[in-house]
């Protein structure tokens, strides 16, 4: 021990390097109020003694006062050396990198063209490596412990970040802030460096990940990577087609398109592997970037099928990859029976048989009238055998049909509870009724009043004029045209062209007119009287065609001439397309990830369409590699009928899915989903500056563009040096005590008495 | 009687039909013995007064008319294409009283060279007694008609009473122009013998060779496009030259045939 710390109790080294603070608890503010006080009451009380000495002795004593007093202050504050130490093992920084798919968009300017934003982001981590341009990460390096995470929807250590490639299918930085978090939660985190372009499309608000940061006082640091303005291109944001269609009816696709920086009409195609099937010319809608519009296609296959919709790349497209997406359909193939009920044997009975006859789609079963009691059944099954005693007089019995045709027969053929089963069958079983005309149809025949006259799309009355037998030429109206049923040609204007050549109609049935609501869709060639009218009734629909003589369009045209059966056809399917079926199957969406659940559902109802609970359901889902999974099916017990299971794929491709009902031998139902990339990283993939702003303000960091990047590294300093200190208790080393105070106050005490003793004052 | 319901064979048994056939068939033979003596005379006045009362309950629908083709033979047989036309008569007399057809009564020709109007009648009634042979024009309407959907019922009036002139020409004919699709026998358990009324060993036979009736089978659905007759049904449609139970299983197979034509 010297001199020094023998009179100051520490070293010299101690006093350079602590730092003076004072342990009192009385404010300092008090301490210099009394210092100041003690002050003034000194220099009144040596005013009265001003007099007696001489002016410069007066100031000495009243300055060695004041330094006595001084000095007890200071001594009363309890001075204290204090120290506070780095912590042991020193502070992290976590580098997290975007290694999502957005981030291969090339658009960040480079010494030759353009390079990606994944490139651009590597470059300002890694630079040259040299001390002259050591990369951000380097140079984080010095000051504290870094480490790297890729991230896309989540975030994963790395120890290379050269070798980082942009291939992650999604991104979700509120997780992966989140992950970053949770990993380094029992170390000192300085600062969370973030190198993005901001698309993110899953998971939570990024915004709630900075305030997480921002709670644990880790400050976020974001360069952004990526041009703000979006790429000039074509994207298919929107596909909608519906999931199950019988074959040969016709699929109507509805797409949104976004052209952004594109003006010039494109086209659209949709095809099936290299088949394609159909091709638009779209002129984009003014004003907007986004245009709606509809395709239509006629799948000849059964079994579930991926379609793929595209516009092809266009010249200065930087992204090609969001230009298509894909959707499945499952087209279904068995025949679905038919319920013609016909008053007496006449040509329309023949022609309208024959046109369905070889229709792989429909099986037309034909309850004909010969005489008032007797009846000939046709093209029945077995389980149709009921038919012998005429018309359906249960739900089960009718229900089993998909649609019912009523011909040339009168309303009192039937009984009232025929009648009421044959709306319950349009309006909850979701079945097709049609009406055709004759002398015994529509108002003639009494419906009005009735339950089927209810549900017709026309007003009738019995005083109705009588059938008419003549020869008239029937007007599709413009509704018509548009309408399925009478899309004759995918082409418009080949199709009004159809239309307009089709021979005259033989015979109709004049009623008052059209329902409001329904629609006309074939008119007289006066366009008074309707001639095909249809609407929608509860689940169901319902068409109502007056003439009793389309016959004639099948005679009056070549025979290889499909106009006749073609009407019908489409007729017809479109009635059936509301029906329900005792077992439905389908996923919660087309498409799906690699390892993404899929859920399935499966919805069985019994004979008669009432729900059946607690069945043993059975999903089988086949891999495109022909490897069968069974999946017992749950009944969900908040939902009648309805089952539930999860299946999580794990190869790419089209996958089929089949269940089955234990003891139900003659009813199972299909279904297929895609395993295939998601293409959401391109869509809107512009940098998202706004939003990362906002992160870094909130996180009480900074933002910075790529070009200002270079100033990280000095923005970092801080907020190291404040992770090292921060939450490390300080150490202080009183030095009230120390010997000198005591001589020093010793000394000038001693000075102003023996100087006031030699002037006479004491 | 309650509701009597004739099926296809494709649907229910044979025996089946039969059995329940056998009473309500008897109930018309009762009701269409008297009818024929009644319309012995000519038949078209009698219109109103041989409904019978099933046709009374049955209820009128659109008409279906029963025209007779008109064409030329070559050779010098009597009997032509307008041989007897009150057979025509009473089977749309016929027709009325014992089925809910709302069968036309007038009488129609058509012509094989007038397509537009042929086509207005898909159901045509073909016969006479000797060869004929039709002009290109003719043979390919003849085609294009039963291709579109329309329906030819030839039968054989019988030279001579022995003889098959008409059915081998037009069984030829038929070959002529559906070459890869020729005539066939149509086997005695095919609906058009059950559909009605039920005949188990074919089409009625009144005079000639008994090859049986011949048909052609549409491909791909086996529906019939035309029926070829070989012995005379339509003389027993006059109801002249044989016994009443014969002359009336003459008008049932006419009866058959319409009623086949008309559902498929």
């Amino acid at each position: 021990m010297n001199l020094f710390e023998a009179l100051l109790k520490y070293p010299a080294h101690d006093y350079a390097v602590g730092r003076l603070v004072f342990l009192s608890r009385i404010p300092g503010e008090v301490r210099l109020a009394a210092l100041a006080g003690l002050v003034a009451l000194a220099w009144g009380l040596y005013r009265r003694g001003a007099g007696r000495v001489p002016p410069r002795t007066h100031r000495v004593l009243l300055g060695l006062r004041v330094a006595c007093v001084a000095l007890l202050v200071f001594l009363l504050g309890i001075p204290a050396l204090r120290f506070r130490s780095p912590r042991p093992g020193g502070v992290f920084a976590a580098v997290m990198v975007d290694t999502s798919r957005s981030m291969s968009i090339e658009d960040v300017p480079a010494e030759k063209g353009k390079q990606s934003r994944l490139a651009a982001a590597q470059q300002v981590l890694l630079a040259s490596g040299t001390p002259d341009d050591p990369g951000l990460l380097l140079s984080l390096e010095r000051g504290s412990n870094v480490l790297a995470y890729a991230f896309d929807a989540q975030a994963a250590r790395t120890s290379d970040v050269e070798r980082l490639k942009a291939q992650g299918q999604q991104t979700n930085i509120f997780r992966s802030i989140r992950d970053v978090d949770s990993d380094l939660r029992s170390v000192p985190l300085a600062a969370v460096v973030m190198l993005t372009d901001g698309c993110r499309n899953t998971g939570g608000e990024p915004e709630e990940a900075a305030r997480l940061l921002e709670a644990r006082g880790t400050p976020l640091y974001i360069v952004g990577i990526g041009d703000p303005r979006p790429p000039k291109d074509y994207e298919v944001m929107q596909v909608f087609a519906p999931r199950r269609v019988r074959r040969n009816t016709e699929v109507e696709v509805y797409a949104t398109i976004r052209h952004t920086d594109f003006a010039q009409p494109f086209e659209i195609r949709i095809s099936r592997g290299e088949t394609p099937l159909v091709s638009k010319r779209v002129e984009p809608a003014k004003g907007t970037d986004l245009t709606s519009l509809r395709l239509a296609f006629t799948p000849d296959h059964e079994g579930t099928a991926t379609y793929r919709l595209a516009v092809p790349a266009a010249e200065g497209e930087s992204i090609a990859d969001n230009n298509a997406r894909e959707f499945t359909i499952q087209i279904q193939d068995d025949r679905l029976p038919v319920l013609y009920v016909e008053g007496s044997p006449r040509l329309e009975y023949r022609f309208l048989r024959r046109a369905l006859f070889r229709d792989r789609d429909f099986r037309l079963v034909g309850l004909l009238r010969l005489a008032s009691d007797r009846f000939y059944v046709q093209g029945a099954s077995e389980a149709e055998a009921f038919l012998e005693k005429g018309f359906p007089e249960t739900r089960e019995q009718l229900f089993r049909f998909e649609a019912v045709i009523l011909g040339d027969i009168e309303a009192g053929h039937f009984t009232m509870s025929q009648l009421e089963l044959l709306e319950d069958f349009v309006r909850e079983r979701g079945g097709g009724l049609l009406m055709l005309g004759g002398v015994n149809s529509f108002g003639l025949g009494k419906y009005a009043g009735t339950p089927v006259g209810r549900m017709l799309p026309l007003d009738i009355s019995p005083s109705d004029p009588a059938y008419s037998e003549e020869r008239f030429g029937a007007i599709v109206t413009p509704e018509g045209l548009k309408h399925p049923v009478l899309r004759l040609s995918p082409d418009p204007d080949a199709n009004r062209r159809l239309w307009e050549k089709a021979p005259p109609l033989l015979g109709l049935t004049p009623v008052r007119g059209v329902k409001a609501g329904a629609q006309l869709l074939i008119a007289s060639g006066d366009g008074r009287r309707p001639v095909l009218a249809v609407q929608n009734y509860g689940a169901g629909r319902v068409a109502a065609f007056t003439s009793g003589g389309s016959w004639y369009w099948q005679v009056s045209m070549p025979a290889d001439d499909e106009f006749h059966e073609k009407f019908w056809k489409q007729l017809i399917r479109w009635l059936t397309v509301g029906a329900k079926e005792q077992l439905t199957l389908e996923t919660d969406a087309d498409i799906y990830a690699r390892r993404n659940p899929v859920n399935i559902r499966a919805t069985v109802l019994g004979r008669d369409l009432r729900p059946v609970n607690d069945a043993a359901v059975m999903a089988a889902v086949t891999d495109p590699f022909g490897n069968t999974e069974e999946v017992p099916m749950d009944w969900v017990l908040t939902q009648e009928g309805v089952y539930q299971a999860r299946y999580v794929p794990n190869e790419e491709g089209e996958h089929q899915v089949a269940v089955r009902v234990e003891g139900w031998k003659d009813r199972s139902a299909a279904a297929g989903f895609l395993v295939s990339e998601p293409l959401v990283e391109f869509s809107d993939a512009g940098l998202k500056e706004p939003l990362l702003r906002q992160m870094a303000a909130t996180a009480k960091g900074r933002y910075f563009t790529l070009a200002e990047a270079r100033e990280l590294p000095r923005a970092l300093e801080a907020a190291v040096r404040a992770a090292r200190f921060a939450g490390v208790k300080p150490h202080d080393q009183e030095i009230w005590d120390a010997p000198f105070f005591f001589i020093a106050l010793l000394a000038i005490m001693g000075s102003e008495w023996f100087i006031r003793r030699r002037s006479g004052l004491a | 009687m309650g509701k009597q319901i004739i099926h296809t064979r494709h649907d229910l048994t044979l025996g089946r039909n039969a059995e329940d056939l056998a009473g309500g068939m008897e109930a018309i033979q009762r009701l269409s013995r008297r009818r024929f003596l009644a319309s012995a005379l000519g038949g078209a006045a009698l219109g109103v007064a041989a409904r019978s009362a099933l046709a009374d309950k049955a209820v009128t629908t659109g008409q279906f008319i029963f025209p007779r083709l008109q064409f030329s033979v070559y050779d010098n047989t009597p009997d032509i294409w307008n041989v007897h036309p009150v057979g025509d008569v009473n089977l749309r007399l016929k027709l009325r009283e014992l089925t809910n057809i709302n069968a036309s009564q007038e009488p129609k020709v058509v012509r094989l060279d007038d397509f537009e109007d042929m086509v207005l009648n898909p159901f045509v009634f073909m016969t006479s007694e000797g060869y004929f042979k039709l002009n290109e024009k003719e043979e390919r309407n003849l085609r294009e008609f039963l291709e579109r959907g329309g329906f030819i019922l030839a039968d054989d009036c019988v030279y001579a009473a022995r003889e098959d002139r008409f059915f081998r020409t037009y069984n030829k004919l038929i070959d002529k122009l559906f070459p890869d699709n020729p005539m066939r026998k149509i086997p005695y358990d095919h609906e058009i013998f059950h559909i009605y009324y039920h005949f188990k060993d074919g089409c009625p036979h009144m005079q000639g060779v008994p090859h049986g009736a011949y048909g052609l089978f549409e491909r791909g659905t086996g529906r019939l496009m035309t029926v070829n007759c070989p012995g005379d049904i339509h003389c027993g449609w006059v109801n002249r030259f044989w016994s009443d139970g014969r002359n009336l299983e003459a008008i049932k197979m006419g009866i058959n045939i319409i009623l086949y034509f008309l559902s498929h």
